[in-house]
């Protein structure tokens, strides 16, 4: 469309996209404030439950008989599954599609994995899983936006954790691809696998997997779906490989501080998480 | 070590309490953004302190009545140079983090963080294996 800029009615046309525009901008940061607020009201009460069920368990209280050990392991995994849900949901209110914004920064990928394990460790040890993450000393920094990968990596660290029997495997490992441009993150567990007939569809929305260690496992179904939309929008792959009864390879592919054409689009002054 | 822990939520504050005075920590508590200058002592605001503290560490949830925010930060670093200071938030908020780390905090939790965690961040010890 061409404009004659010395039109009355274009400039009218003009101030009323200007105004469209600003009240766009208005919404979004009406909605994003909303959003916060949303998980600050859920996570601080979810928080108090799961940080006195931990006193519990680490028997600061008192001993626990055997009876009281599975209650308290029962309130940490509910608690556990109820966080990973309002992760879930308020990605997904955030996601809003293509419109969703990256936010990247560089950032280390041992420092996240080491906060995922983190705040995985209670189920890890009431799971009496291994989890373990290979060195990493050659892949150069990620340059993502770093709270949408965590919640990536979360999500699969947690589906790791919940398909893996007692006694098992979680396993983070990371390579190169492409040269240095990209690094292939992948989550491995020694868990039940996913049947060939589940895996093109476990990351579509409101899907969850059929299979499982705990049959009460419940979910949004959104979380693997949220997943592949944030690798994606990095310019990604992600995927699984799994045969059932010998555990699950997740992997997922993301732009490091080498991979030029993704930094230029991005970047527009430096930032560095810590 | 000793710790400033600035948490609004009152049951959280005692969960807190209870789960970090375990690791031998000792916890001075603040409701309010005011309650924790108030503790920390009369500094006159803009000028920083002489690096001499009773506090090794700060915990604060940004958002906590007035003060808040960064410009809490901002002030909890002034008046304590050399102490580590951590946030733990509920807001999951991108903008909210480079503000306070921009305002002098070592790192950025959204809460929940086990206790293990937060000992490590404010450098009270490895976490548990």
């Amino acid at each position: 469309m061409v404009v004659d800029q010395n039109s009355p009615d274009s400039q009218e046309y003009v101030d009323s996209l200007e105004r469209e525009l600003r009240d766009l901008r208005n919404l979004e940061t009406a909605r994003s404030q909303f959003l916060a607020a949303v998980s600050h009201e859920l996570r601080t009460p979810l928080s108090a439950i799961q940080t006195y069920a931990e006193a519990l368990s680490d028997e600061i209280l008192g001993r626990l008989d055997e009876d009281q050990r599975d209650a308290v392991c029962s309130i940490l995994r509910a608690t556990r599954q109820s966080l990973d849900m309002v992760d879930e949901i308020l990605a997904f209110a955030r996601s809003g599609g293509d419109s969703a914004e990256l936010d990247p920064v560089e950032f280390t990928l041992p420092e996240l994995v080491d906060e995922v394990r983190g705040t995985h460790e209670s189920l890890l040890a009431r799971k009496s899983l291994t989890f373990e993450s290979g060195p990493m000393p050659a892949i150069p920094a990620l340059f993502a936006d770093r709270g949408k990968v965590s919640l990536v990596l979360g999500n699969l660290v947690s589906n790791a954790i919940d398909f893996t029997p007692p006694g098992g495997r979680v396993e983070v490992a990371a390579r190169l691809v492409e040269e240095d441009r990209w690094t292939r993150i992948e989550v491995i567990d020694t868990g039940v696998g996913v049947p060939a007939s589940e895996r093109d569809r476990i990351f579509d929305e409101f899907v969850s997997r059929d299979s499982g260690v705990d049959r009460e496992l419940g979910g949004t179904g959104l979380g693997l779906s949220i997943a592949r939309r944030v690798v994606h929008m990095h310019g990604g792959e992600i995927g699984v490989e799994s045969e059932v009864g010998e555990g699950s390879r997740f992997y997922f592919t993301l732009p490091t501080v080498r991979n030029e054409r993704f930094v230029e689009r991005h970047r527009e002054t430096p930032a560095v998480a810590q | 070590m000793r710790l400033l822990l600035v948490e609004d939520d009152e049951t959280l504050r005692e969960a807190y309490r209870l789960v970090l005075e375990a690791r031998d920590l000792e916890v001075v508590a603040a409701a309010t953004g005011e309650e924790a200058l108030s503790i920390l002592g009369a500094v006159a605001d803009g000028a920083v302190a002489d690096g001499g503290t009773d506090f090794d560490a700060v915990v604060v949830d940004p958002g906590v009545p007035d003060p808040s925010g960064a410009e809490l930060v901002r002030r909890l670093r002034r008046r304590l140079p050399g102490a580590a200071l951590v946030v733990l938030t509920g807001r999951d908020d991108g903008a909210l983090r480079e503000e306070c780390l921009a305002a002098g905090a070592d790192a950025f939790h959204v809460k929940p963080l086990p206790a293990a965690r937060i000992a490590e961040a404010i450098g009270a010890g490895p976490p548990d294996g």
